[in-house]
């Protein structure tokens, strides 16, 4: 299995609005919230996935972006960076431990502060990193992914997190997705889901236990295979 | 303003060009109109529609000259190429002097050696006195005048600011204790960064720190409380008056610190406006000091073997991007390259480099103004885009502030995974300090 | 006819010399009197024999030009190196220089040859690249969006003076320069020039005239660049 690597997918266009937990938020010209007060942490949890953050935020995580917001609302600044790190008792190494992608573009970005106000208060921004805001993955208007060979176990937790489900196939359910992805690599065309109880040994009640988003929106979707394959 | 006024004000403001500079009236009444400029020009190479040529925009100038300062044009109208100002078309006039970056390239390639960008500081200055600076260079000024500085801090968070990194190089190094003086009278060098360098990407300064402390001289140097931002917008928006104020400030400091040398930082313009605009043409008079850029300090110290370096802390490819102000318009083009290939094992050049580099896109003050990003991005920033593209590096360093800005946006908007970044920076990763180098943790 | 004859033939020369020296003098010391910050470009030359070395190159070779724009600069260094030998070899036109040549120990023929052969080539390359240079500016974008009304001006009036031109040395009809010699040596030493047999010459006439006119326009236009040239260079060059 490759080891997800969230943050080396290219997406050809700079996203203009962006889907978490079944929220649509919007996003400025340079992939930053706009208006700020969409914010909730939906978007901060699933922006935390876009920058490259593993495993979810932390308490670290969240002390950093609470601090962050409580400057941007009540002073209506966004301290320097080398002030945030001072404050926050964080060496510039810490940072970079936390928010792999910086501090504007990692940080600020996930506290949901868009990029006009953190450039009028900010003239320099940090230049360590310069990936753009991506979605690790390329998503059809439906909610698929639109090139199979994308796909890799993450995708499963990405989905999870857009659909804000908590709900997670299991071991299970992976080796479905597995031979899912096998058969459609082979044969170029997706199983009928007789096929595939078949093949598994398992009953329809069974496999919709395990898929309860049902078989084609939710154990195809997962396997990353196309809407209309 | 009432359209009279504001022809008044930008006819008498260009009827000045009678009394000086000698090299703003040549270049009224010389150019051939031969179109070379604008095959060398990073804003026409992106884009080669008429507004974007060199000579076409230093023609708002020079036909309002022609119309008023000579007999041909007064005499012949529209046939000796005047033409009377419109001041419905004054808007339009700011936008193109703001999408020029001045980075003198065609004065390198000018059959004539004509300097646009004198043109367009001319049109800009034009533009300041009617107060139709775009918002966000007025924005900085005004900062930086009011601060010292246009990152807004005051002497108590620099102060604190510079405990920080002390206290990070602690860190870094396994506990050796790397100072960074602060208003010491007596210090020999007053080093004199872009207020980035401190605060937002304090790398730079960490570098130049470190290399003090090698050289055993951590306490022969300082930096100031008041005075630690070079940048100086006075330069873009053509206002002399602002630039000269900016300026004194940190004359007055050194003198008062009493040093020998003022060691500019990584910034372009701040340099240039110190060594070639200030102290040539002696602004202030005789100077007790004498100024001279960090990289060629540190260049001196690795030629005379002082510095040790750990090339494997940056294995990455990288590449060297001149900005115009150090490069063609002061010189400095060896030094950068003497201390990246010292700090870097993979140094690859760009072509063409040094005095014939391609500007980033952003000189002359646009890389700081957010609402022309587009124009950046897709037109200015191209042919840099794809220099850089093409030495398959992932880390560009630069010496310049307005540089890093801009390429870190154009990497950003064309979904490059390129890391920008200084040359001292990339020192301070590899530079051996009690036999090692830094321990860091990168980002992945 | 004959007012015409006095005031092309007569008063232009006169006037056009005044024009020329008085014009040229009046800029170079406006230019003189003015401030000039520093500037300096790099690479720039260390010191001033450096700078002078820079200066010939690019009078010389168009250095800048070299760099900048190839073909431009195949056309331009030809069209200006041809024009200057073009006004060397006038020298025969007013005064008898060929007694120099002999003294040198060329023979009347080889003279001959010379101003035929050279000469003759010149005349036609100037026109050629005159016209291309017209082309260039028609067809290539970045030259045609910036060329007004006095930019085809200059060429054309440039190019007409060389058809001209071109047209008295390649007709048929023999053309004595011991006509026109006499009669610059009458406008020399201030004789009445008036009733010159020369001046009957259409052609000649009517090539003078414009020659006489480009003079009088080079310190009021773009072809100023002509004595600005020099010092630009020293200008963005000077360490």
């Amino acid at each position: 299995m490759p080891t997800p690597s969230w943050i080396r997918f290219q997406v050809e266009a700079q996203l203009s609005e962006i889907i978490f937990s079944g929220r649509s938020y919007k996003l400025d010209e340079w992939g930053f919230l706009d208006p700020p007060d969409q914010w909730d942490r939906d978007f901060a949890n699933g922006m935390a996935i876009v920058q490259g953050i593993r495993g979810g935020l932390g308490p670290a995580h969240w002390s950093f972006l609470e601090y962050l917001r409580r400057k941007f609302h009540e002073e209506n600044t966004i301290p320097l960076l080398v002030v945030a790190c001072m404050e926050n008792r964080l060496h510039l190494s810490d940072l970079r431990r936390l928010f792999p992608t910086g501090y504007h573009r990692g940080a600020c970005r996930i506290a949901g502060i868009n990029y006009d106000f953190i450039s009028s208060v900010n003239l320099w921004h940090t230049y360590e990193t310069a990936p753009p805001a991506k979605a690790p993955y390329d998503i059809d208007q439906v909610g698929f992914l639109k090139d199979h060979r994308q796909w890799d176990p993450g995708f499963v937790d990405f989905i999870q997190q857009m659909g804000g489900s908590s709900y997670h196939p299991g071991k299970e359910g992976m080796k479905i997705l597995l031979y899912l992805r096998r058969r459609y690599r082979d044969t170029g065309t997706v199983p009928t889901v007789f096929e595939t109880c078949t093949a598994n040994g398992l009953g329809l009640e069974e496999l919709g236990k395990l898929f309860p988003g049902g078989y084609r929106r939710g154990a195809c979707r997962l396997a990353g295979l196309p809407f209309l394959g | 303003m009432k359209p009279e006024e504001m022809k008044e004000k930008v006819v008498s403001s260009i009827k000045a060009i009678e009394k000086a500079p000698r090299s703003m009236q040549m270049y009224m009444e010389i150019c051939a109109k031969c179109g070379t400029c604008a095959s060398v020009c990073p804003i026409y190479f992106g884009k080669p529609e008429k507004r974007y040529n060199p000579a076409e925009r230093s023609d708002l100038v020079r036909r309002i000259y022609k119309r008023y300062c000579t007999m041909s044009g007064r005499l012949l109208g529209s046939l000796a190429g005047a033409q009377d100002f419109d001041p419905g078309k004054m808007q339009e006039w700011v936008e193109m002097f703001y999408e020029c970056t001045g980075c003198r390239r065609c004065a390198s390639f000018c059959p004539f050696g004509i300097d646009n960008s004198v043109i367009t500081r001319k049109g800009r200055a034009v533009a300041d006195q009617l107060g139709l600076t775009p918002k966000t260079m007025l924005k900085v000024i005004q900062v930086s005048l009011a601060t010292g500085n246009t990152d807004n801090a005051s002497p108590a968070a620099f102060k604190a600011a510079i405990e920080f990194l002390e206290e990070e190089m602690e860190e870094e190094h396994g506990g050796t204790k790397i100072k960074i003086p602060v208003d010491v009278v007596g210090a020999e060098y007053f080093y004199v960064p872009p207020s980035g360098d401190v605060l937002v990407n304090p790398e730079a300064t960490m570098g130049v720190a470190k290399v003090f402390h090698v050289l055993g001289m951590q306490d022969r140097w300082t930096m100031s409380s008041k005075c630690f931002d070079g940048a100086n917008y006075g330069l873009f928006t053509g206002d002399d008056k602002s630039m000269k104020a900016d300026n004194k400030a940190y004359v007055e400091e050194a003198r008062r610190l009493g040093v020998k040398v003022m060691l500019m930082g990584e910034c372009g313009h701040a340099h240039r406006i110190m060594k070639m605009m200030m102290e040539k043409g002696r602004w202030w008079g005789d100077l007790p000091f004498s100024i001279i850029n960090c990289m060629e300090w540190t260049a001196q110290q690795i030629e005379a073997g002082r510095l040790q370096f750990d090339k494997s802390k940056n294995a990455q490819p990288v590449t060297y991007h001149d900005p115009c102000n150090f490069g063609r318009s002061c010189g400095i083009v060896d030094e950068p390259r003497k201390i990246m290939e010292a700090s870097c094992a993979d140094f690859r050049e760009m072509y063409p480099n040094r005095a014939e580099n391609w500007c980033c896109g952003g000189g002359g003050g646009l890389s700081a103004m957010d609402e022309i990003k587009e124009f950046r991005m897709e037109v200015s920033g191209k042919k840099k885009l794809a220099q850089i593209r093409e030495t398959g590096a992932t880390y560009v360093a630069t010496a310049c502030s307005n540089c890093k800005r801009q390429l870190t946006q154009l990497m950003e908007h064309h979904g490059l995974e390129i890391e920008v970044g200084g040359v001292h920076d990339m020192l301070s990763r590899a530079i051996l300090v009690d036999g090692k180098a830094a321990e860091r943790v990168s980002y992945d | 006819m004959e007012a015409l004859k006095f005031l092309l033939g007569v008063f232009l020369p006169y006037l056009a010399l005044l024009v020329f020296v008085g014009g040229m003098l009046y800029r170079l010391a406006r230019w003189k009197k003015l401030a000039s910050p520093p500037m300096t470009l790099y690479p720039a030359p260390p010191d001033e024999a450096g700078n002078l070395k820079n200066l010939l190159k690019e009078t010389l070779f168009f250095k800048s030009l070299f760099h900048g724009d190839r073909w431009l600069w195949v056309l331009a260094w030809l069209f200006h190196v041809v024009l200057a030998l073009i006004f060397v070899g006038h020298f025969r036109v007013f005064t008898n220089v060929d007694a120099i040549f002999m003294k040198m120990g060329m023979s009347e023929q080889a003279i001959l040859a010379m101003s035929g052969g050279a000469g003759g080539a010149a005349g036609v390359i100037i026109l050629v690249t005159a016209i291309v240079l017209l082309v260039r500016r028609l067809v290539v974008q970045r030259a045609r969006e910036i060329t007004s009304v006095a930019d085809y001006f200059a060429l054309a009036l440039i190019g007409l003076i060389v058809f001209t031109g071109d047209i008295m040395r390649f007709s048929s009809e023999h053309f004595d320069l011991s006509d026109t010699r006499s009669y610059f040596a009458g406008l020399a030493t201030f004789s009445n020039v008036a009733g010159d047999p020369l001046l009957d010459n259409g052609v000649f006439l009517l090539h003078m005239t414009l020659a006489l006119l480009l003079f009088m326009y080079i310190p009021f236009s773009k072809i100023l660049h002509l004595g600005g040239f020099f010092f630009t260079h020293q200008l963005i060059r000077k360490n």
